[in-house]
């Protein structure tokens, strides 16, 4: 019983139609904001904020890009990664050959450019869903990294294709420390989430879901499926892109092509699957659960191990850590496939109810 | 009080519709008048959703002409008839389950609402004014048709008489001035039929759509028969052209890997031979696949990875002491144990799942074997000797100065073997035909009494089979190492080529890929070299995702696969 939402009653579609119906939600809301934006920047160490709290960020970012497209959308892709590589060496090539160009517009343009790549491997959605979409999406994931490796004018001829991210400087400001780069990534991400949130909630979001959910009836009310799956694909790989250069430029500082592996393409699948696909929160919650997971069984497990007098090598630790992606990803599929989210939503409705039954 | 019928808007005339050989609609003519009820009736697959589907545009109509309101039609999209104000209705609720009652409504609006996505993501301009005028709008219809308790409640939970009102409160939300019910009353109990012929009636009454309505079910209620406001015509010339619309087309014209100029080098000979047997190879990977597929439906992402689990096995096996023999023996029982509980403990629970949510599990059940497998027999890098030498051999080299390897001629060799039996397995055994019984229609054979969860136990047996001899091909290779899955994963660019349910699709398909691959490394780095600088080595590792990639753009459906066509 968090709280009672009961004699809030609505009177215009408006009030009824708002981010937030329920007056305690945008308190709550607005109370987390400012513990994030105000809060944790007193108290978090410096690890807090490069090892966790910025890739947790830039990740929900990403898994927030592919849960458009494919928990809104329902077109598959395994190819994030490569979308968010298109977008970290667009961000590094307009800060380098573009005098003077702000590190924000650099930033939206990589988002623009991973779109245009984005919206090119999509035209296969046209014709094609479900897996063979899912296999196609595989081509941009290989390909785009080959290009990336292969073409040195993309990384200035840097060797295998290393780019290491200029600084960042807005009106003067150098974001230099963790704790400013924390707060420029989430204050990018809280723009981007209210704008997808925004985007879900109208005839643009109801679009995707049509599509999503039966195809040929949606194209029979009149919704164009080419022009709503290629938007899908741009503004997801949009969200990737942009994603793709926060990643290079307030997190590792210097990429490589291989970086952005299937591998992680994969990850951030698992973000969406462990979420909750088809929604907001699901991105932020799937995110934290992936990168916390490998932190969590990094720390237990050897101590685990030193309880038993297993001989635990650091290799068995990352085989460890797959093997459980892969079993929780099975498990979350089965047990509850809207995920986290999901999970989060019934509690609620438990606690609404609490202490009765029904 | 209702309006009086005028002119005719619709007219079709002389109407056919064949898909493949079937023919669905035979010179059909009939026409609707404004605010009038028509209704075309006739039994099962007399062609009636066709008739419909021709009308809004999904299926084009090969013979005959439409005019609506006066012109031509010319050939359309479905989406079209929705800005001519027609809408519809399905005869299987085509609903969009993932969204609540009043989401659904408001999308029948969509045609209406001009903003565009940027002022949504801002929540800026007409976006906000948008979404309340119409909100406006859809609340009337939900007010008309009763169903204001259940606005926020997800479709996917309503019993099937509302869901059938809320498809109309979605087509109305677009008010239509043609509205295409097909059998709206299917299905449902009498009050229910009650409910919805009131409805249709002050449709027609309240606001003068004209209605175009599917049943074959005249008797279950009064209202809408002749004289209770319906006209009908049973005597249109329309043939009942009998069956259903479906089409197994298999196409036939398959070309061979590119016809080949006579540019003598046997260098260019020796690099498609030895790019065709590697695509051998990638054809064993596949098979595991289509097997799978075919008999459950599912897609395994997992095969690449139990090739490597297989090979590992094997090496693993045999390091701790065992023979080959023995340790082809018990890998074959890993796998075959592995199969079975993969089966039981994860597909089997996930039944009714969405096919794609199948896919998802199968890409956790890849990690999981990533992890396991190493976890148990070490993640070295390794040889593995089964006693064929890789080299050139010497009748060739001598004759034609072509380097063949002799592993890759045996590999190739064992693969069509197993490709042999695996057909005459299929064809000619008593399992084989439960097999395809199950690929068939799940259901059906069960109700026939084959034990559904044996014989895909089967399945997951044989494909762990396919994946053992694969993973010791493939291993005795390029060595028993973890980039072995990435090999693995190149079947799925074959099967696309293939088509997934083909087993000689497979093959084929491996084929093209092995050839092309090899030769675009060959041929493609000193072009791009030329023309940009620079080393453009590694082609292989993209070229064969964008070939399929470019493939699907022609056929999507592969090259043996069967065509799809949507019913609706």
């Amino acid at each position: 019983m968090l709280y009672r939402e009961a004699g809030q009653f609505k009177t215009t579609y408006a009030a009824d139609q708002q981010l937030f119906p329920i007056r305690q939600d945008r308190i709550g809301v607005l109370l987390l904001l400012a513990v994030a934006f105000f809060g944790v920047p007193l108290f978090a160490s410096e690890y807090w904020f490069s090892a966790i709290l910025i890739p947790f960020l830039i990740f929900s970012l990403a898994a927030l890009g592919l849960n458009i497209l494919t928990g809104y959308a329902g077109q598959l892709s395994l190819g994030t990664a490569a979308f968010m590589a298109v977008g970290a060496y667009a961000a590094y090539n307009f800060q380098l050959r573009i005098e003077g160009i702000p590190i924000l517009v650099s930033f939206i343009g990589a988002g623009l450019v991973a779109a245009g790549v984005g919206i090119l491997f999509g035209l296969p959605s046209l014709r094609i869903k479900g897996f063979y979409l899912a296999v196609a999406t595989l081509a941009a994931q290989f390909f785009i990294v080959w290009c990336l490796t292969k073409f040195p004018w993309l990384s200035n001829n840097s060797s295998s294709g290393v780019i290491s991210a200029q600084n960042i400087e807005i009106l003067g400001f150098a974001f230099n420390t963790p704790v400013s780069k924390y707060l420029l990534v989430l204050a990018i991400v809280v723009v981007m989430a209210l704008a997808a949130k925004n985007m879900v909630r109208s005839s643009t979001g109801r679009a995707w879901m049509a599509v999503r959910d039966m195809d040929v009836a949606a194209s029979v009310i009149g919704i164009r499926l080419m022009r709503t799956k290629l938007l899908a694909f741009a503004v997801s790989s949009f969200y990737c892109g942009v994603a793709g250069a926060l990643y290079a430029y307030c997190y590792l500082g210097s990429v490589e092509p291989d970086g952005f592996s299937l591998d992680m393409s994969f990850r951030i699948l698992f973000m969406i699957i462990i979420g909750g696909v088809g929604s907001i929160l699901g991105s932020f919650l799937g995110a934290a659960f992936i990168l916390l997971l490998p932190i969590f069984l990094d720390i237990t497990l050897p101590a685990l191990a030193g309880v038993f007098g297993l001989p635990f090598s650091s290799a068995t630790v990352s085989h460890i850590q797959i093997l459980v992606f892969g079993a929780l990803i099975m498990f979350f599929l089965i047990v509850e496939p809207h995920g986290l989210a999901r999970l989060w939503q019934i509690a609620k409705e438990k606690l609404r109810l609490w202490p009765f039954p029904h | 009080m209702a309006k009086k019928i005028g002119d005719v808007i619709l007219d079709l005339q002389n109407i056919s519709l064949r898909f493949g050989g079937v023919k669905a609609l035979t010179d059909i003519s009939f026409d609707v008048r404004e605010h009038e009820i028509r209704a075309i009736i006739g039994p099962n697959g007399a062609g009636k959703s066709s008739m419909l589907n021709v009308i809004n545009g999904v299926y084009h109509p090969q013979e005959g002409k439409v005019f609506w309101r006066g012109s031509e039609r010319k050939k359309m999209e479905p989406h079209m008839a929705a800005q001519q104000n027609i809408a519809r209705t399905f005869q299987n609720i085509a609903l969009f389950k993932g969204m609540s009652v009043l989401d659904n409504i408001m999308t029948g609006r969509i045609t209406k609402m001009k903003s565009t996505f940027l002022e949504h993501a801002l929540w800026f301009g007409r976006a906000k004014n948008e979404e309340l005028e119409h909100r406006k709008k859809v609340e009337e219809v939900i007010d008309f048709l009763e169903i204001q308790h259940i606005r926020k409640t997800p479709v996917g939970r309503l019993p099937y008489g509302l869901q059938k009102r809320v498809e109309l409160g979605r087509a109305l939300a677009a008010e239509p001035s043609m509205l295409l019910l097909d059998e709206p009353m299917a299905g449902m109990n009498v009050e229910e039929k009650q409910d919805m012929c009131r409805f249709i009636l002050d449709v027609n009454d309240q606001f003068g759509t004209t209605i175009v309505l599917i049943e074959h079910d005249m008797g279950g209620d009064g209202h809408l028969r002749p004289g209770g406001g319906a006209r009908l015509r049973q005597e249109d010339r329309r043939r009942l052209a009998g069956r259903r619309e479906e089409q197994r087309r298999r196409d036939q014209g398959l070309s061979g890997p590119g016809s080949l100029r006579r540019r003598k080098m046997e260098f260019f000979f020796e690099v498609l031979i030895g790019g065709l047997l590697s695509g051998v190879m990638y054809a064993l990977v596949a098979l595991g696949f289509v097997l799978i597929y075919k008999a459950s439906g599912v897609f395994n992402f997992a095969q690449g990875a139990m090739v490597y689990l297989a090979a590992l096995s094997v090496v693993g096996i045999m390091e701790w002491g065992a023979p080959l023999w023995l340790a082809v023996i018990l890998a074959f029982g890993i796998m075959t144990a592995f199969g079975i509980g993969t089966e039981k403990f994860v597909l089997r629970k996930l039944v009714n799942q969405p096919p794609i949510a199948l896919f998802m599990a199968t890409i956790g059940l890849t990690f999981f074997i990533e992890g396991l497998a190493p976890m148990i027999f070490g993640s070295d890098p390794r040889a593995l000797d089964i006693g064929i030498v890789d080299e050139p051999i010497p009748y060739i080299l001598d004759n034609w100065n072509m380097v063949i390897s002799k592993f890759d001629l045996i590999a190739a060799g064992v693969a069509a073997l197993l490709v042999t039996v695996l057909a005459l397995f299929f064809q000619y055994t008593r399992i084989g035909r439960a097999l395809r019984a199950v690929a068939d229609d799940h259901q059906a054979a069960l109700s026939i009494g084959i034990p559904l969860q044996h014989i895909w136990a089967i399945v997951w047996g044989v494909a762990g089979f396919v994946a053992l001899v694969a993973g010791m091909m493939w291993g005795a290779r390029n060595g028993v190492q973890f980039a072995l899955t990435f090999t693995a994963l190149k079947a799925l660019p074959v099967l696309i080529l293939g088509g997934f349910t083909s087993v000689p699709g497979a093959i084929v398909g491996g084929l093209i890929i092995g050839a092309s691959e090899k030769l675009a490394e060959i041929y493609i780095p000193p072009v791009m070299q030329d023309l940009f600088g620079g080393n453009f080595g590694g082609i292989e590792g993209w070229f064969p995702y964008v070939l399929a990639l470019l493939f699907l753009l022609v056929r999507p459906e592969g090259l043996f696969g069967e065509k799809h066509i949507d019913r609706v």
